[in-house]
């Protein structure tokens, strides 16, 4: 990256238990893997579970940048898998709901270190509540997560929709996760695409899609980065490619 | 053999028996007792009816007695509740005082049992019109006041825009200019003063609604919120829902034995058109 500004994308859904912290955490292996400064953020303060997926015991999250006076530097954790994390709270009612200024106090924190780093990805929680969106306004990209149950489509339009009346963001990048075959996730995402051309104007940008893999949920349990930990696997190619496509965006900057 | 449970002098609940005691103590007894048991007489009938005699008296100090709303006592109780909430939670409340404009003109022209009727109607449009958890109260003759817990002024603004619609469509015989003329205020976590500053900036809302012309809403202060937001609508969920059709007609081909047409494929056609 020749400028300072670091690609900062943010991970929704709308609803919950897609993927998005999967997806986050893979996805920051792989640019990290490509030799890429990355942070990642685990903006679910209500119910954080990034710490939980890489096996890893914080001993500060936002909760005490937030609460406790401790500065954003000391938050942030080196991962084995290259990236850097700031772990979210979870279990803390305050946090959950937290003020609108304490949303700002949050991002006015994590601005300042967004330059070490070219890449930051920000894992933000299930609904569409003030602090999801505040934290999808603060990225420049959105990435939508969604599977196969038509609910998830649903919502992660809903949260397009959102998101485009409240804020006027018009692009949006989608993955499509746990699909059958390539062109399930193709198919899925072609909908979502009609709906929003159709209704709201303007087109989404297809990331890819993460097939159904048993690897997953064993990686999930072993508190493993699957793409690191068993890169051969199906799943792990497709976040190879989304990774590719990520990376694609450094040159439309 | 009767019974009676009065206070005594040391404790709350003695229970006498009555048979026993000399004629002028025990009528002295019966009148000041809590409860009196005859022997016909069956424990829980007679609690069931205790209470529903102590709920009739309770709804008698807390309700208004024409529109069955709450009165300006509940209401004040209420309010203090709810902004303890508020500071408690950081959860904003909101509140709005109803008026209705040129109710006088109506009373005077139709007389007082038209009036008394236009009050019971506007009673139930906002019932009606509000959600269950908000409270409604009946604030003075023609005034109403509303308390919307966990509701911020945006929300509110936008309630109160719909009442007020649905006031002035209430039906009247004779073509009078009835409406109805509404403030809304905020309480939320930064809120300094306490029920009476809050009760004061809706009045403030509602006089300003008065004096710009009546029939309308103003509010206290500024919703952070501005944009008119759009639900998904169900144009929408059936563009979203068709591919999930051709997905369970993807299932349904995995499910039953094939006979050589392809059923996705044709459902893919299906989908293009």
């Amino acid at each position: 990256m020749d400028e300072q500004i670091p690609i900062i994308a943010s991970v929704a859904s709308g609803k919950g238990g897609v993927g998005k912290t999967f997806v986050t955490v893979n996805l920051a292996a792989l640019l990290a893997k490509k030799k890429k400064r990355v942070l990642a953020v685990d903006c679910d303060l209500g119910l954080a579970n990034m710490d939980i997926m890489l096996g890893l015991d914080p001993p500060l999250t936002l909760k005490d940048v937030v609460f406790g006076g401790a500065t954003i530097r000391d938050a942030i954790i080196p991962t084995k898998a290259g990236f850097d994390l700031i772990a979210g709270s979870s279990g803390v009612k305050e946090m959950a709901q937290p003020l609108y200024e304490k949303i700002q106090l949050i991002k006015d924190a994590l601005r300042p270190i967004f330059p070490s780093y070219d890449y930051v990805l920000l894992d933000t929680g299930a609904g569409i509540s003030e602090m999801v969106l505040q934290f999808n306004l603060l990225a420049y990209r959105n990435i939508i997560v969604l599977n196969r149950e038509l609910t998830s489509l649903t919502d992660a339009y809903a949260m397009i929709k959102v998101m485009y009346q409240i804020f006027a963001r018009d692009c949006f990048s989608v993955i499509v996760n746990s699909t059958a075959t390539e062109k399930e996730g193709r198919k899925i995402f072609s909908q979502i695409d009609t709906t929003c051309r159709k209704f709201l104007g303007f087109p989404l940008e297809y990331l890819g899609s993460i097939t159904s893999d048993q690897a997953v949920p064993r990686s999930i349990i072993r508190q493993e980065v699957l793409a690191i930990s068993t890169p051969q696997s199906l799943a792990s190619k497709d976040c190879d490619c989304i990774t590719q496509g990520v990376c694609s965006w450094e040159t439309s900057y | 053999m009767w019974l009676a449970a009065h206070k005594g002098r040391k404790t709350d609940v003695v229970i006498t028996f009555v048979d026993e005691l000399p004629e002028p103590d025990r009528d002295a007894l019966l009148a000041r007792a809590h409860l009196v048991m005859v022997p016909d007489d069956d424990l829980l009938d007679k609690i069931v009816q205790l209470k529903k005699e102590n709920n009739h008296l309770r709804s008698l100090t807390l309700t208004d007695a024409l529109t069955g709303l709450y009165n300006t006592r509940f209401f004040t109780m209420q309010l203090e509740i709810e902004i303890a909430r508020t500071r408690r939670t950081g959860q904003p409340s909101s509140m709005m005082m109803i008026d209705l404009d040129n109710f006088k003109l109506l009373n005077d022209t139709m007389g007082h049992v038209h009036g008394n009727r236009f009050l019971l109607k506007t009673a139930s449009t906002l019932r009606e019109q509000l959600r269950p958890t908000d409270i409604v109260c009946r604030y003075g003759g023609d005034e109403f006041a509303v308390i919307m817990p966990a509701t911020d002024l945006f929300d509110a603004a936008r309630i109160a825009t719909r009442l007020q619609q649905a006031i002035a469509e209430i039906p009247l015989k004779k073509l009078l200019p009835i409406s109805a003329s509404i403030g809304v205020a905020e309480y939320s976590a930064e809120s300094k003063g306490g029920s009476d500053e809050f009760v004061h900036q809706a009045d403030m809302a509602l006089y300003k609604a008065k004096k710009n012309g009546k029939n309308q809403v103003f509010y206290a202060g500024k919703p952070e919120k501005t944009v008119e937001l759009d639900s998904v609508t169900q144009e929408e969920k059936w563009s979203l829902a068709r591919s999930s059709k051709w997905r369970l007609e993807q299932v349904f081909s995995a499910a039953q034995p094939h006979n050589g047409t392809d059923s996705s494929g044709r459902a893919g056609l299906k989908k293009r058109s």
